[in-house]
Order: C-alpha cells, then structure tokens, then sequence
C-alpha cells in the first residue's frame, strides 16, 4: 500500500474541501462571443493549495476573464493564458479544467505545438493513454521534427502494450543528445517484454554509459542479466538500483512550464515523484524548488516529508524546524513535529505541538487523536475523552476514537451501566465495527457493577464474534462470558484454544491469557472487565510513517 | 525483488492487495496477477520458459492501459467454460468522498471482468463490456467464487467495504460442456489442498490446482472447474495429490461433479 497511498497528502497538500465562490467568472461562464466556441472552465476548489499556487491560478483564471471580456482579444495570447491556467491545473491535478484549458488554447491557436503536445504530456502523466497519443498525434501532424515527441509517443505507445509502434518511436531518437538515456532506457523495458535479453542489456547499458547517475536502468538491466543467468550482475545492479526515471531534454515543456513561475516546474517534478513513491527523486525537486523559492513554507514542509521518508529524520526535523522559523502558524510542520518528537519519547513537547496545531486550526481530527492517545496512556482519562471526542467531531469517521472515547470515560470514573448504554447505542449505529461489540461483551460479563451485567446479553454478542472472526480475542470475550454465566469448564476450553491461537501474540497478552485460565480453573471472573493494556481496548500501535506519508486522510490512524 | 515480482517493471513498488496465481496460458507458465491502487493497472508477473524472472506482462496482455480502478480481490475463472482461465477484479476506493478531489475516481466502481481469448489473440485478456449487474460500481473488497445454483458455471460473491456484499449469479449461455471435479484426500489433508491437476480433453491440457485461499481475504470452494467448450468427452484426468502420489482418471460423463478419493495405495 506504501506507494499506492502516497498520493493522498499530496492531494490533500495542494487540494482540500472548501466552499465554491457563488458566481460564476467569465471563463465559467463564457461571454456571448465565444459560447459554442471554448469550453467553459468550472470554478475548481483550490482553497486547500499553496498560497503560492493559488495566488497564481487567481491570477491566471483573472487574466483569462480579462481577455475573454475584451472586443478582439488576440487569440494567440488568449491561448497563451489557457495554457498558463491549464499548467496550474496540472499541477493541482484538476484534470478536466486543465485538459479544457490546454483544448481551448488548442481552438485559438490550432497550428500551436506547445497545445496538444502539452496536453499530450498531461494526459500520459495521468495514465489516459488514448487521450495522450490522440493529443501527441494531434502535436506531431504540426511539427513532427521535435525530437522528444518521439520520447513521449514511445511511451504512451509502451503503455499501450503496442511494442512494435513504441520501438520505432524510441528508435529514431535512441542517439539524439539529451533524449539518449531515456530512449534507450524504454527501449530495454521493450526487449525485457519480448524476451530479448541480450538486446535489452545492450540497450541499457547505452543508457548507463551515456549516464552512469541514471540508477532506475538498474533494475530493468538486473532483470535482463536474471533472464539470462547471469545471478551475479542481475544482483550486482540490484544493488545499484534506486527508483529515479531518466531525465530527458524537453525545452517546449520547460518554456511552458518556466512561464508559469520558476520554481513551480521543480515542484511538479517533487509531486509527480511523490505520487511514485520516489521520494529521493522527491527531496531532491523539492530542494531545487526551494532554492528559487525559499519562502514557500507549504513546500518546505513538503521537502520535509520526504526527507523523512527517506530515513532522512534529522534533516527532516530540521526544515520542519526552518518552515515553523518562517511561519510559526503553519499547522501542518507544528502537526509533524509533535509526531517527530512523539517518536522520539518526548511526548510533552509532542503534546504541546499537537495543542499549538490545535490552536491554528481546531479542525485538524489527527491532532485531537494523537494528543488523547497520549493523554490516554498518561491516565489522563478525562482529557482524553474529550480529545476523542473532539476528534470525533471533525471527523466521525474514525473507528478506533469511537471506542476509546468510552475506555477514558469509564477510566475517568463514568459509571458501567452509562458506558453500556453508550456502546450499546454505538454498536446499533456501526454494526460492522467489531471492536465496540467486543468490548460491550466483555462489560457485559464482567462489570464491576451488577446493574450493569447481562450475562445472556454477553454470550450472544461473544459467540457471534467467535463465528465471525475466531481470533484470541473474540475466543477471550467468550471465554468471559461463558464464565459470567457460571460455566467455568466451557470457559476454560475456550480460553485453552485461545492460548493455542495466539501462538503471536506478544508475551504480554499470552501472560493475560493464563491469568485469565487461571481464574476460571478457581472458578472465578477475572476483573476487571476492560483491564489495562487489552490490545483491543488501546490506541492503535504509533506508527510515525504514517502521518509522513499520508496525512490527511480521513482515516490515517 | 530477483525473481521479479515485487515491483513493476520499472522498479517502482506498486500497492498490491489481492492476488492470484495460474497457468492461465494453459502452458508451463506461471501467471501472478495481483490487484493495485488507483491509477495502477493491474500486475501480471509472467515466467518465460517457465523459469523466472517474472516479467510484468499486465499490458501486454490486454489488461492496460487503463490506470482508473482501484482494486481489492481478483480472481483467475473460467467464467464461460471455455477451457481458458479468464481474470474477474473486484474494485472500490478506500475514501467515500475521492471523488471530491480526484475526479476520475469514485469510491463505488465497477467490477471487471477479462476474458481469455487463449493464443489465437494477439493478447489473452480482452476486456468484457456485457457482464449484466457485474457492471454495477460496488465498494468491493474480497471476492470468491462457487457455483452456488449447481449449474456447473462459477458464480460470484463479491463482499464490500460498508455495504451488502453482491452474490452474483453466473447466467451464461454458451452452452459449453464442463467438468467439476472435488477430491477427497488421505487425512490429514482431506481436503486435499495442493493437490495439481491436468485434464486433457480434445488434445490440449488444461492445469488446474486445488488452492482455495486465494484473492483479497477470500476462499473460494474446493471443487475444480474445467470449462470444456464445445468438447464433450475428456481424454484423461491426471491427478498429482499433495503428497506427491499420482492417480490417472479417465473420466466418462462431462457436464457432472465427480467426488474423486485418493486411492489408498496410489503411486508415487
């Protein structure tokens, strides 16, 4: 899931819910003049992007108003400002309002390369191969002496899976300086496909020798040398592998690019190389950018991230570090030192971090968790419920915060018949969530108090559990229930086969399984009902990845 | 990672989530699709020669380009009886709200389902368009499947993330002929799970294998499925039982169960 997931904050990073403004601009709504002429460009919610980035696309989405609303707008800078519009679309990955923008500079300018080869390069990036050689075709009918159009056509064609038509793209720029290494680097994936080992290790060790910092060849040229049985080289380029797509020369995608804003086209190359879970290639764009751009704190953030990722900690601390120096408000860089710090052990100083996020903005769910979860394993209940609970109101979509609101009631002092109620209630409401019936069976055959026990009520939930999931913990519910309702023999076969199951369970949990046996061989309940350090009834285990990785998502922990 | 299977052909780690494995050239080799997140198309690791590396044919054999779906299972059947193993992906997003700020993507999607044309094709999977209420967008996540009306084609249960699973009735109408073939083997493995078994019928051999865990989360029913096509007799029936003894059958009826028992002193 690592990589298949990492496109999630950078959505979140550039893109995020927010209202749409309530009337419409002119490229929304075209005036008279160009109706049946352009497509209208729909207002897209770009409130949760960079300042930076949604400074620019206000001011691109401006000056294309400003053109549309002038008599005799000239068409080639009319087109000019699509494309600006269309560039920074794509880097938001709005797609549809970036293919229209490109697909109206097109209709202005219809003899223009830079606009279906643009668009061409857009839709390859978003894997819609057809719309991609449909544009790409569309380039080279205007001016098929660009060379990299060839790189491009080779691509969208290998792709496709259209071997043949791919290789005699690549072919014809496989020495062409600049696009050397990237063809061949293609055209060695081809042989690798056709089983032509030999070829493939020659066409890509053209490609090393013309770049020997080319390190993705690598791995296709590892795969090649395998195939042929040739372990030791096949291991030997393994080793050197690192995931990083050749680069190649592309001065009409630079200019286009270049015109949108300097640092922007290192940042794309950052997103689009987070996107493939290539976070060296990641820092390394970030780093570019950022040298043009220092004041991008969003950006820096971002570079953190990927520093992090790549076991880079330190350095990631310490531009999280740099981006709070230049803006102290950022809420995200404060959100993930609270993480660094809590990874660290320093949970008050991660504790504060998590509250300073808070203050920025209330709104942040994953804040609100991770400061309850330390204030839970503090015994600070009280606060930890209302931490859940807080978490919960921004967003309800988060299974384990249900339950351990109720765990730090009850630790808080809340009475057992309440807590009850609570999860009886909750369980109703999310009758896939398992965890909230498990506990609800385990107060119900063991409460404190008797007001709050129901037997019966127990062994029907425990046994479902048991038929739907048999796991250690599911057999333990039964196991107290059976013993809740006097029947210690049952209760002890079930714990015994709860033991033999749990063969991976940590010594901890094995050891809370004997003490259970134990109980019920003296004929007596184990209490209490929710003890401390039930895997089931705890936050889940920390994982500070996944917060670099992912954050936001809906349900990131 | 040397034998070719933990990333794409280009080295990239992909998100892999179900998977499953066959001989579905129905030639020595071996076949690994596994399901991927959105925006990448599925993976079919392929050996050459039946020796490894694994190459990711996924486009090659008709399953690209298309990047959209996200998938959870994905299960190799021979869904028309044909003979030849066709590819059936179970997809549906992780977020509800995806839509919001990824636009070609939905949190339902629909199922697809690939079927093998076998070699006479320039790729073996084409995609299948009429599939009836497979083609309703479900939340899907494990999928197996059994043939529950006892019909002798494969139907199909498809869980979902939230939602009712989908229990979807194979109702074709090709008219093929098939085999379905339960074995019962010496304890302890009665089931005889591993147990490989090659069913010759109109000179071409068919490889199948008694493996029931297989997809996203999932098992699917013990008996084995040969699709037979237009074939109405069976040449013979080879069975390799999971402790390596051998069994050769040569079946008499065809569109019928057989119950085959390990014989007590089969040879090895």
């Amino acid at each position: 899931m690592r990589a298949g997931l990492s496109w999630r904050w950078v959505l979140a990073l550039w893109l995020a819910a927010a209202p749409l403004p309530l009337r419409a601009d002119a490229p929304a709504e075209l005036p008279p003049q160009w109706r049946g002429r352009l497509i209208a460009i729909p207002e897209a919610d770009v409130s949760g992007a960079e300042p930076l980035m949604q400074q620019a696309i206000g001011e691109a989405r401006r000056e294309v108003a400003k053109l549309l609303r002038a008599s005799g707008a000239d068409l080639a800078v009319l087109a000019a400002a699509y494309g600006r519009l269309g560039a920074l679309f794509v880097l938001t990955q709005v797609e549809a309002q970036a293919d229209a923008c490109l697909r109206n500079a097109q209709t202005l300018q219809p003899r223009d390369f830079r606009w279906p080869y643009y668009a061409g390069y857009v839709a390859m990036m978003a894997g819609r191969t057809d719309r991609a050689l449909d544009y790409l075709q569309a380039a080279k009918a205007i001016n098929p002496s660009y060379p990299t159009l060839y790189l491009r056509l080779g691509k969208v064609r290998l792709d496709r899976g259209e071997l043949t038509k791919a290789r005699e793209a690549l072919e014809k720029i496989a020495d062409e300086p600049g696009l050397l290494v990237a063809a061949n680097y293609y055209l060695g994936q081809i042989d690798n496909l056709e089983h032509r080992y030999k070829d493939a290790v020659a066409q890509l060790q053209k490609a090393l020798a013309a770049d020997p910092g080319a390190t993705g060849v690598h791995y296709p040229l590892a795969q090649a040398y395998r195939a042929l049985g040739q372990d030791g080289l096949a291991r030997k380029h393994l080793g050197q592998f690192e995931v990083r797509t050749p680069s190649a020369r592309d001065p009409v995608l630079d200019q286009l690019q270049g015109a949108v804003k300097r640092s922007v086209p290192a940042f794309e190359k950052a997103i689009y190389a987070v996107r493939q879970g290539d976070y060296k290639t990641a820092a390394t764009r970030f780093a570019e950018g950022l040298a043009v751009a220092p004041n991008n704190v969003a950006a820096r953030v971002s570079y953190a991230r990927v520093l992090y990722l790549i076991g880079k900690k330190d350095e990631a601390g310490k531009e999280l570090t740099a981006a709070l120096t230049a803006d102290p408000n950022e809420v995200l860089a404060n959100f993930l030192q609270g993480v660094l710090f809590q990874e660290k052990g320093r949970n008050r100083e991660a504790a504060a971090s998590y509250r300073r996020t808070l203050e920025l903005d209330p709104k942040q769910a994953g804040a609100y968790f991770y400061l309850a979860n330390l204030d839970l394993a503090a015994g600070r209940y009280a606060q930890a419920a209302r931490g859940y609970g807080a978490a919960l109101a921004v967003d309800k979509d988060i299974p384990p915060a249900r339950l351990l609101e109720l765990v730090a009631r009850r630790r808080a002092g809340e009475s057992e018949t309440e807590i009850v109620k609570a999860l009886s209630n909750l369980s109703v409401e999310h009758p896939d969530d398992l965890q909230l019936r498990y506990a609800l069976a385990r107060l119900l055959a063991a409460a404190k108090d008797p007001k709050a026990r129901d037997p019966a009520r127990a062994l029907e939930i425990a046994s479902q559990l048991a038929l739907i999931q048999p796991m250690p913990p599911h057999l333990r519910a039964l196991a107290l229930a059976e013993a809740s309702q006097g029947k210690f023999d049952q209760a002890v076969q079930i714990e015994q086969q709860a033991i033999v199951a749990a063969w991976m369970a940590p010594p901890a949990e094995v050891s809370a399984m004997q003490a259970e046996l134990d109980a019920y061989n003296k004929h007596e309940v184990p209490r209490p009902a929710w003890p401390l350090g039930d895997p089931l009834l705890s936050p889940p285990p920390f994982d500070p990845v996944a917060p670099f990785r992912d954050y936001p998502t809906s349900v990131p922990y | 990672m040397f034998e070719g299977v933990a990333y794409d052909g280009t080295g990239k780690a992909t998100s892999s989530m179900g998977v499953d494995a066959a001989h579905y050239r129905d030639d020595k080799d071996l076949g690994i699709a596994i399901g991927n997140f959105a925006n990448e198309m599925a993976s079919l690791y392929v050996t050459a020669n039946a020796r490894p590396p694994f190459v990711d044919e996924g486009v090659l054999e008709g399953l690209g380009p298309s990047r959209i779906p996200l998938t959870f299972g994905l299960l190799f059947l021979d869904y028309d009886l044909d003979g030849w193993l066709d590819l059936l992906l179970a997809n549906g997003h992780l977020e509800s709200e995806i839509h919001k700020v990824q636009q070609s993507q939905t949190y339902a999607q629909p199922s697809q389902l690939y079927w093998n044309c076998g070699p006479s094709c320039a790729s073996h999977y084409v995609f299948v368009t009429e599939t009836g209420d497979l083609s309703e967008p479900l939340v899907g996540r494990g999928i197996a499947y059994a043939d529950i009306d006892e019909d002798g084609d494969l139907d199909v249960l498809i869980t979902q993330n939230g939602r009712r699973p989908a229990l979807l009735r194979n109702d074709q109408k090709t008219g093929h002929h098939w085999l379905r073939v339960k074995l019962e083997g010496r304890p302890p493995n009665t089931d005889a799970i591993g147990a490989r078994l090659a069913l010759t019928a109109g000179g071409v051999t068919r490889y199948r294998e008694v493996m029931p865990s297989r997809g996203y989360l999932s098992q699917i029913e013990l008996p084995v499925t040969f699709g037979l096509g237009p074939l109405d007799r069976v040449e013979s029936l080879h069975i390799i039982w999971p402790d390596g003894s051998t069994q050769v059958l040569a079946p008499k009826a065809v569109d019928t169960s057989l119950v085959i028992e390990q014989a007590p002193g089969s040879p090895r």
